[in-house]
């Protein structure tokens, strides 16, 4: 390798390992960001994901406005921001400006994603989204960026059950389903059209491949005794242009098995068809004798697959499965409750399902019937979930800073636009009891003595608070030889 | 008590490790080892206790405890110096200013650390900088350390050199934040320094803009010749800079303009969209941090320090690096000649009182203005009676001072003028 | 407001002490009510009942409701109950809750951005100088015509399309406010004129067809126009 390493002056190879010569070139902002094509917008909203390194420096050098760019960056905004994080797009401009702004949106989002002890897993399909199986997305049999050559030529041969070519998340091609019109004009005629005769090549290949293994079958029922090895292969060069046509032709009438091979050909992303007209159950109008080698696989075909790695680099824990502590209460079952805010109420000018924002990630409430849905459910005597979660219908203004709501978190992925989704549970209230406890938001032996002090206990707890219960499923004190038989005792 | 327990703790090893026990170092050992108290006495503190054991006969009730403790301290403090964590140096944004760098710490390192390489966008460069441009980053062109240090060296150089020969340098940065740095580099360098706008016609019209500037007369060491030059003074022109450090060239071509119609060599930072023949010595780099004017600023600062010293080691020595400007020397001469003409007409007066009337003529030579002056009593004249004005080689550093209602009393010794104007 | 145990069914059901006990408490809570006073008077002296007998409540209920009759009769009890509500007492809670939520509402007119799942969200962009960012008209950055593949000579007859590149009074709407590019601005203009000229869409107004859709969306005369022709 010392050939190929330039020798380079002094000043070059202390260049070379600047801080400024590392700065990695911004990525491109989030695809498909229709925003831009819309009237509403905002430009200093914060962005799906970040582009740009967060730069940082020390408190003494802050307020002096030494950043390490090319001039002091203004000291009025910048040593007023509760973190030095700061963003830099531009380090000059034609205008004489460094172009930045801060970035503890983003840096911050990320420390907070870290806290939730969060992994992410594979997509599950809508119908299993009930009683979800998680994979991480760092498992062995998922997390590879691109086919091997071996993977590769097995793709080729009739399809294996453990074939792993279905299960990456990264594909030189596009998905088509997300593309819009424009978008699938472009692609065709730029990067399509112009690998015809490669396209045909590849064709000729694929026949001479089922020709070859034609005529073994027919060999092999014919006389046993002939061992297939001895047999020639047929070579993609021995196909002639009528071969092709004719094969050609067949395909066009197998809109599937042409698909696949585009597909395979193109190395496109995996595509749901669930609703289309190769849907499983229409596929024997087509080749009613013909096996078909779907993709449905594939967890990414229904949503695209992400962008980046679906793990995003925001967290790199394979499993939730580990019990938190609590000094008290010992062991729980459930992980701690996450604050969340209401975002956007239910009823508001436009009625639409309520948001939660989940430590900075805007999550959709869960998609079945829990304590969150707007349902009055057929027994009366419970607590309505119109009234449960306060704020969550109408936009509460008494609620100082928002109306909040203690979420689960069942597990998160990217989608292919970038985006986390968190795909929330539902409320657990003991959990978020043993919380609020925890951060002082609620005291359990105030209340339990509230509660016993007054003679007529009430129905209902107001605000969508469980009473206390000492009998559930949470530790108490005598069961963790803390010793005492009441509360009163610690 | 803590750094009793911490030598309970770690003393012991530290102290073993010493070869030869010293006295006050036994003397410690066994008041920090917990088995020489045997039973613990209620009191029983070991210092206490040795002072008592070294001095039974000492009658003093009260021993010095504080010196003995003190000592004791300071004697831990060196025998645990080397135990535990190093603190290094970090760096500070103030080490520019508390411990300038000089010409001889100038390296690529230090140049890349405080950002003299960041050029400007590399759409709005000015090709004459092609030959000190590396490359293109982040849309910016990037500065050669080579060449930066290079430059800075030669410019560095050439402050030095002014500075031993008694030239005047005069220091501009006249950007906000560029103060302190400007007049960092004038303590150093003994010189001159501008911080805010230059008075347009400084140089080329100094006689408006200056009239009447309060200059001085020192020797080669520096020191006030006296008021012996006091009338060369009143006739005396506002004087040139000898060479002109400017920190943003940008925004002061007009000074530059000056500059150079009036011969005065210039330095000056180079960044790459600026034109880089409107300085003598362009120093390529970043004009637009701080932190690379101040090290820039305090590398020449340092220079000019070192030529003033030079200077002032040779003039001890009696060598003088200067020569006396020719008006003065034209002035001085002017002065002996009527020193004569005037010691001969009190001859011939006295002559006359005593034998007749003297001559006119000589009186008419005289010049009217200096009449009322008397020129005998200057002290170069009087020292004795020979003309030492050669001897003495009388300095005319006469300082100009732009800027007198900011400028601090220590920037130079020589500054002893009046302000000019009356704010 | 606070659920309702319908009246009738209460009776009729094999409730618990407890169960009656908690109905009384609740109407204690809205409005003192005849009926159950000496239901309340006899449950009072029975022990507090234990969390899990109240938790059993839904399970009760749902027993009693199962009869064919006792549905009819709870149909009838919710018709009573509402007008229950009909009473001064319960006509001031209404106006109350409207009230409440015409306060929402005004609030939630002041939060105009619509969050998406997956959208991040900082201090920043909850506050007042965002909402108004999103709250304002801007021009389309994007080439709608480019992104969506469209082919805007062939679509001259569908008025929807025309509609959206005119004015309410005919003319065609500039660049700034479609945010197409040159070329294909030229087209769209094309488009139009194209269509105005076949007489397939009004040159004063927009088409009919829309008018009547969008009826309850026209207007005043006499509202100001914005910038964009946004009605302000």
């Amino acid at each position: 390798m010392a050939s190929t390493q330039r020798a380079v002056s002094p000043g070059a190879a202390l260049l070379r390992s600047s801080r400024l010569f590392s700065m990695p070139s911004p990525i491109a902002p989030p695809p498909g960001y229709m925003s831009q094509a819309t009237k509403h917008k905002s430009e200093t909203a914060t962005a799906a994901f970040p582009t740009h390194l967060t730069v940082t420096t020390p408190s003494a050098s802050r307020m002096v406005g030494d950043w390490g760019f090319k001039r002091p960056l203004p000291l009025k905004t910048t040593t007023k921001s509760t973190f030095p994080l700061v963003r830099v797009k531009k380090v000059d401009s034609i205008e004489h400006v460094t172009d930045f702004q801060s970035a503890s949106d983003h840096t911050i989002t990320l420390e907070k994603f870290r806290e939730m002890n969060m992994s992410f897993s594979v997509p599950v399909p809508k119908e299993m989204m009930l009683n979800p199986t998680l994979i991480s997305v760092f498992e062995d049999g998922r997390d590879f960026t691109t086919p091997a050559p071996s993977n590769l030529k097995g793709a080729m041969g009739p399809r294996s059950d453990g074939d792993p070519l279905k299960l990456r998340w990264k594909f030189r091609g596009p998905w088509l389903a997300g593309m819009t019109d424009g978008e699938f004009d472009r692609y065709i005629s730029k990067s399509v059209r112009a690998r015809r005769s490669e396209f045909r090549q590849f064709l000729r290949e694929r026949l001479a491949a089922q020709k070859t293994a034609d005529r073994n079958s027919s060999i092999a029922e014919q006389d046993l005794n002939t061992p297939q090895t001895a047999i020639p292969a047929v070579k993609a060069e021995e196909i002639t242009e009528e071969d092709l046509l004719e094969y050609t032709r067949g395909l066009r009438g197998d809109r599937h098995e042409l698909f696949n091979l585009v597909s395979k050909f193109l190395d496109l992303a995996p595509v749901s068809n669930a609703d289309s007209a190769l849907a499983p159950g229409m596929l024997g109008h087509y080749m009613p004798d013909k096996k078909y080698d779907l993709y449905r696989d594939s967890p990414y075909a229904a949503d695209g697959p992400p962008i980046t790695h679906p793990s995003a680099g925001l967290s790199y824990l394979r499993t939730q499965n580990f019990m938190e502590n609590h000094p008290l209460y010992g062991p729980q079952q459930k992980h701690a409750s996450i604050k969340a805010r209401i975002v956007t109420p239910r009823f508001g000018v436009t009625n639409q399902n309520p948001k939660i924002g989940v430590n900075g990630f805007i999550a959709n409430i869960p998609a079945v019937e829990t304590s969150f849905s707007n349902r009055r459910r057929n027994d009366s005597s419970a607590v309505s979930s119109r009234d449960a979660i306060p704020g969550l219908n109408d936009f509460d203004p008494s609620q100082l800073g928002g109306s909040k709501v203690y979420v689960q978190v069942q597990t998160a992925n990217v989608d292919a636009t970038g985006k986390v989704q968190l795909r929330l549970l539902d409320r657990d209230p003991e959990t978020d009891i043993v919380q609020k406890e925890t951060v002082g938001e609620f005291d359990t032996f105030a209340h339990a003595v509230k509660e016993a002090s007054q003679p007529t206990p009430k129905f209902q707890v107001p605000s969508g608070e469980r009473k206390y219960m000492p009998n559930r499923k949470f530790g108490s004190a005598p069961n963790y030889g803390l010793g005492g038989s009441s509360l009163r005792d610690f | 008590m803590i750094i009793r327990e911490f030598g309970v703790r770690h003393g012991r090893k530290v102290l073993a490790a010493a070869a030869p026990l010293r006295r006050g170092q036994q003397q410690c050992l066994r008041a920090l080892s917990t088995e020489t108290s045997g039973t613990p006495v209620a009191t029983a503190d070991p210092a206490v206790e040795a002072a008592l054991q070294t001095n039974p006969e000492n009658p003093s009730p009260v021993p010095s405890l504080f010196a003995r403790d003190w000592e004791t301290a300071q004697q831990l403090r060196r025998n645990l110096m080397p135990v535990g964590t190093k603190v290094e140096h970090r760096y500070s944004p103030n080490d520019v200013f508390r411990n300038p760098p000089g010409p001889k710490d100038v390296t690529l390192e230090l140049l890349m650390a405080s950002q003299a390489h960041m050029g400007h966008h590399a759409s709005v460069w000015n090709p004459a900088n092609a030959r000190y441009i590396f490359g293109i980053r982040e849309g910016i062109h990037i500065i050669s350390l080579e060449q930066t240090a290079a430059h800075l060296r030669r410019a560095a150089r050439v402050v030095e050199e002014v500075a031993y020969h008694g030239g005047l340098i005069l220091f501009v940065g006249t950007r906000p934040g560029q103060t302190q740095i400007v007049t960092q580099a004038a303590r150093l360098a003994k010189a001159c320094h501008l911080f805010t706008k230059w008075t347009p016609g400084t140089i080329t019209n100094s006689d408006k803009i200056l009239p009447g500037i309060p200059v001085e007369i020192v020797d080669e060491l520096d020191r006030p010749v006296g008021p012996a030059f006091n009338q060369h003074l009143m006739d005396r022109r506002a004087l040139v800079p000898d060479l002109v450090v400017c920190l943003n060239p940008l925004e002061n071509f007009t000074m530059l303009r000056e500059c150079s119609q009036a011969n005065v060599p210039t330095i000056g930072i180079i960044d790459t969209n600026t034109e880089p023949t409107w300085v003598t010595y362009a120093i390529p780099a970043n004009d637009d941090s701080l932190r690379c004017l101040a090290v820039i600023g305090s590398v020449l600062g340092r220079a000019g320090e070192q030529g003033q010293k030079r200077r002032m080691e040779d003039a001890k020595n009696g060598k003088v690096t200067w020569e006396t400007p020719s008006e003065i020397k034209q002035f001085m001469e002017i002065q002996q000649k009527r020193a004569r003409w005037s010691k001969r007409a009190a001859e011939e007066e006295a002559a006359a009182t005593s034998g007749g009337g003297g001559p006119n003529g000589q009186s008419s030579t005289t010049p009217p203005k200096s009449s009322d002056r008397s020129y005998g009593r200057t002290p170069s004249t009087n020292r004795d009676g020979t003309p030492i004005f050669h001897a003495d080689e009388a300095l005319a550093e006469l300082q100009m001072e732009v800027d007198l209602v900011n400028a601090e009393e220590d920037v130079s010794p020589q500054l002893r003028n009046t302000p000019r104007r009356g704010d | 407001m606070p659920p309702r145990i319908p009246f009738l069914s209460a009776f009729k059901q094999p409730a618990t002490s407890s169960f009656f006990r908690s109905q009384a408490c609740q109407f204690s809570q809205q409005a003192p009510l005849q009926a159950s006073t000496s239901h309340s008077r006899s449950a009072a002296m029975s022990p507090p009942p234990p969390a899990s007998s109240m938790l059993n409540l839904d399970s009760s209920s749902k027993r009693g409701g199962q009869d064919a009759t006792e549905g009819v009769s709870s149909i009838f009890d919710d018709f009573r109950s509402k007008r229950r509500t009909q009473t001064p007492d319960g006509e001031r809670k209404v106006v109350g809750e409207l009230r409440g939520k015409n306060i929402s509402e005004d609030y939630m007119r002041q939060m105009p951005r619509r969050w998406r799942e997956g959208d991040l969200y900082a201090p920043h962009d909850l506050s007042e100088v965002e909402a108004a960012k999103w709250r304002k008209m801007t021009s389309v950055q994007r080439d709608l015509v480019d992104l969506l593949g469209l082919r805007p000579l062939d679509m001259y007859a569908n008025f929807s399309v025309v509609s959206e590149y005119m004015t309410p009074h005919g003319r065609i709407r500039k660049r700034m406010q479609t945010g197409l590019t040159p070329k294909n601005q030229r087209k769209i203009a094309k488009m139009v004129r194209r269509s105005v000229a076949l007489g397939i869409h009004p040159s004063v107004h927009r088409h009919p067809e829309l008018l009547m859709r969008s009826g309850h969306m026209t207007p005043q005369q006499t509202q100001a126009v914005g910038k964009f022709g946004n009605f302000i």
